[in-house]
């Protein structure tokens, strides 16, 4: 197994086949990988069904930990190249192979891909787009790069990245800005390129609610003890 | 003015001490409460008994501390002690929560992994 595209999925019976259909034409014979982050639904059913490799967590881990399973997957099986997608069809999966390409022949081990890069109508909560902001000055404070979608659940990622990802070092609710800013301290180049995302077909989102504000100030405090914490080894499983 | 503790509160003390004691040894005789978990309380306990053997000592906190009364002091440092306690059980929880984690991903690969090799011996 050299790719493997990684999709999160909780409760998402009514979008899994789609996505898992559309990533399949984008990039035929590629693995995919769904991670049933404890669902109650039929999630897990629709997407072996679909052909693809399911891990089944026991209970709900939340995104960033369910995430890090398919990381650990991965590099038991010494895989390459990661493509992480989200569940909900948010994401174009037509746009993979350009990240794929940009993996393999940039100089980078993380490629993000942008919504705001790309011509489109995403619309973002005022709140959410905030936070957006605060990251991305944060990235640039800390690293000296401009990251214009740190909170993009759409990456590429090659082996080293995937290595870190795999480790302790990655937080397990909501990896965003903190997991950037400690692959660029471990020497891990990041890129960007423009990619397609749509609203959630179904209106749901991580960061619904009163979310947003546990989210900054988790982001907040995972960015500080990020920044005070030695550089990461990679080295440990 | 400092006063001294009076009989009836060093009773009292020595009481709440004891029992403590005698409360989580036998806890952790019933493996109801591990070692590890049980040193706090341990020291807690031994401390009441101490500053009743040796009241000088909540004296000489009190003035330490700055506190006008021996109660005012014994309060501080129950609190304190507390804050201790919550936080040292945030800790074993973080890390069992990590513990719990990193299990349960294990059995999802290790299932996947075993369900793998069943499918390729089938064939």
């Amino acid at each position: 197994m050299q790719t493997v595209i990684l999709i999160p999925a909780y409760n998402e019976e009514r979008n899994i086949l789609s996505t898992i259909s559309a990533t399949q034409q984008a990039v035929p014979g590629v693995d995919i990988v769904v991670i049933d982050d404890g669902s109650t639904d039929e999630t897990a059913v629709i997407a072996r069904q679909q052909g693809a490799t399911v891990l089944s967590l026991s209970f709900n881990l939340g995104y960033g930990a369910a995430l890090q399973t398919g990381f650990r997957y991965a590099q038991m099986n010494n895989c390459h190249e990661v493509v992480q997608i989200d569940a909900d069809g948010q994401h174009d999966a037509d746009c993979i192979p350009n990240l794929l390409d940009e993996l393999r022949k940039a100089d980078a081990d993380v490629i993000i891909g942008s919504r705001f890069l790309a011509e489109g109508n995403y619309r973002l909560p005022l709140l959410r787009l905030l936070g957006i902001h605060i990251m991305r000055a944060l990235i640039r404070l800390t690293t000296g790069q401009i990251i214009t979608d740190p909170t993009s659940g759409y990456q590429a990622l090659g082996p080293r990245a995937i290595a870190l990802c795999a480790s302790e070092a990655y937080p397990a609710d909501y990896p965003d800005a903190d997991v950037l800013i400690m692959i660029h301290r471990r020497g891990v180049r990041v890129r960007e390129i423009p990619v397609r995302m749509y609203q959630s077909a179904d209106g749901k989102s991580m960061h619904s609610g009163l979310r947003p504000v546990w989210y900054m100030f988790k982001m907040l405090l995972s960015i500080l003890v990020t920044l005070l914490r030695p550089r990461p080894r990679t080295d440990r499983g | 003015m400092i006063t001294t503790m009076t009989p009836a509160q060093r009773l009292f003390a020595v009481t709440v001490g004891v029992l403590l004691l005698i409360f989580i040894i036998d806890m952790v005789r019933r493996r109801q409460l591990r070692e590890e978990y049980s040193w706090l309380w341990i020291l807690a306990g031994t401390a009441i008994l101490v500053i009743v053997a040796w009241p000088k000592a909540l004296t000489t906190v009190t003035v330490f501390t700055g506190a006008k009364t021996h109660t005012t002091a014994v309060f501080t440092f129950g609190i304190l002690f507390l804050i201790v306690v919550c936080i040292h059980l945030s800790s074993k929880l973080s890390r069992v929560d990590n513990q719990l984690k990193r299990l349960a991903q294990t059995m999802a690969i290790m299932s996947t992994e075993e369900g793998n090799q069943t499918a390729r011996k089938d064939q």
